[in-house]
């Protein structure tokens, strides 16, 4: 079976002049080791990938032979990726794990995203205008989202976050971790989101009117953990700096 | 002074200050067209007889590698430096020690002798000697004209056939130079630390095969039929092939800047051939 969806999916996937098309509109695309990403929406029926100004350049001498990896994997994209498509769900590999190429992916609004780097290759992920849900796991990254509305699962250890929302979507949560550097989101002055955030070496910075709610207790205003209702509360939004600053801005 | 040499190359001399400098190298750039064709022919040989390998220990030197049926070691070539002014600075032997045949090559004088800059301006190849003890740098051409790629450095031509009978292992040490082998079939163990290898294997390949380069890239083709057993190795260069690898993935490694592949063609079991280049790439052809 895995070999019929194989061979289907060697004529639904489509290099194209420095462009590799893939006719998915639906499902999960997963990028592993892909160092330099820019994830954009787009109305389309397919998802498209492009190295950046056309800077994936095969040497010369490698015409006719195709780029491999240790892990077996081979360049059949003609862009040094390695696309698989089974049933809805594409797995994406770099295949040189040393390459600066930057992709540009472009995603339909139902196809969900998963990108995961551990190495210190790994650049900004670039992300715009994106309505599908993104997972990012990333040891060095930092990802930079700009007209976003969730849900996202964002972590990173050593990378900073900055998100821009244009809404905050109700679907699902939405979350920004780093570990060592800041978190810096902003959103719209009506949206409606139930913060909490956290921070155990930084400090956290706020121009909302977060509603922290009525207690009968003491409450523990040396803590680093603030959870509190933006405009009557709404998806679970967290932001978590545990060695740096967060900043949480509206618009 | 300016001299046209049948290759387009247009050839400069700097004239400063020192009028005796001036003289002499106006003397060298009028001998210059006279010595722009002149070349070292080398042609040495040593019998085989006893010798179980030929070790060449060489650098500034192109090797072309080729097998014969000759019972000695023949080497035959030319010597290029400085277009022919400084031929005799390039210096070789080719002695048995034992059960070995060394060859060993060097430029003992090379900091000695006179260096030109080289680049191209306006699709010319443009030679210009210069006085080293001026403090002439990349920067000033730069500056002067507006080239960002130059060479400086005595100009050295070294091309050299190697003729070696089969029954040899080959040993190849270099340091700057390029290697290249047409269906060699001795066991060897090629290494060059800034120069590429290209070894062409068409119908058969020695049991054993290391070829390696520090800064350059490796490129072997060999027969689609050959059974092979590999291991591919580069720690900032990428490996290109078109065989249908079999890999052994407990053998492999895939770190940031240590990438191996160890695999089969053809169910393996016949010749170990391990291709490295820590700074290049590594294309492994099948014909």
């Amino acid at each position: 079976m895995k070999i019929y969806t194989l061979i289907l999916a060697t004529f639904i996937t489509v290099p194209l002049m420095g462009q590799f098309k893939i006719n998915q509109s639906s499902g999960k695309i997963s990028f592993y080791e892909v160092n330099a990403v820019s994830f954009e929406g787009h109305s389309g029926s397919e998802i498209l990938i492009s190295p950046e100004d056309d800077d994936f350049e095969k040497p010369e001498r490698a015409e006719g032979l195709k780029l491999i990896s240790p892990a077996g994997i081979v360049d059949n994209s003609g862009i040094g990726l390695s696309v698989v498509t089974e049933g809805s769900e594409t797995a994406v590999h770099q295949i040189s794990s040393r390459s600066d190429t930057r992709y540009t992916v472009k995603v339909p609004a139902g196809v969900s995203i998963y990108y995961e780097c551990t190495t210190h290759a790994g650049r900004t992920v670039m992300v715009q205008d994106l309505a599908s849900e993104l997972e990012i796991s990333a040891n060095f990254n930092s990802v930079e989202l700009e007209r976003v509305s969730g849900p996202l699962a964002i972590s990173t250890v050593h990378g900073s976050i900055e998100a821009d929302f244009t809404e905050i979507s109700q679907d699902n949560s939405i979350s920004l971790h780093s570990v060592h550097n800041h978190v810096d989101v902003s959103v719209p002055s009506d949206a409606k989101a139930s913060f909490r955030l956290n921070t155990s070496w930084g400090e956290m910075f706020t121009d909302l009117d977060l509603d922290y709610g009525q207690r009968d207790d003491l409450r523990q205003i040396s803590s680093k953990k603030i959870a509190g209702k933006f405009n009557g509360g709404g998806v679970d939004f967290s932001l978590t700096s545990t060695h740096d600053d967060i900043y949480l801005r509206k618009k | 002074m300016i001299f046209h040499s049948p290759q387009r190359t247009m050839i400069f001399i700097s004239a400063k200050n020192n009028l005796m400098k001036t003289t002499i190298y106006a003397m060298i750039a009028l001998l210059l067209p006279l010595l722009l064709s002149a070349q070292r022919d080398i042609a040495t040989s040593q019998s085989s007889a006893g010798i179980k390998m030929l070790s060449v220990n060489s650098t500034w030197t192109n090797i072309k590698i080729v097998n014969w049926a000759g019972n000695e070691v023949k080497v035959e070539g030319q010597v290029s430096i400085n277009n022919g002014l400084n031929d005799d600075a390039y210096e070789y032997t080719l002695e048995k020690r034992g059960d070995v045949l060394l060859f060993e090559s060097e430029i003992p004088d090379l900091d000695d002798l006179p260096r030109f800059v080289t680049y191209e301006q306006d699709g010319q190849k443009i030679q210009r000697l210069v006085d080293k003890d001026q403090g002439w740098s990349s920067n000033d051409l730069w500056r002067e004209n507006g080239i960002a790629q130059i060479s400086i450095g005595p100009i050295i031509e070294v091309e050299l056939t190697f003729y070696i009978p089969q029954d040899l292992s080959l040993q190849v040490h270099q340091v700057h130079g390029d290697v290249q082998m047409d269906n060699v079939l001795n066991e060897m163990d090629i290494n060059t630390k800034h120069g590429h290898v290209e070894a062409i294997f068409s119908n058969d390949i020695p049991e054993h095969c290391k070829i390696s380069s520090t800064h350059n890239f490796v490129d072997v083709s060999v027969s689609n039929k050959e059974k092979l057993d590999l291991i591919l190795r580069t720690n900032h260069g990428d490996i290109y092939s078109d065989l249908n690898l079999n890999y052994n993935r407990a053998r492999c490694s895939d770190e940031m800047y240590n990438s191996k592949i160890v695999a089969s063609v053809n169910q393996g079991g016949g010749a170990e051939l391990a291709l490295t280049s820590t700074h290049g790439n590594i294309y492994l052809r099948g014909k």
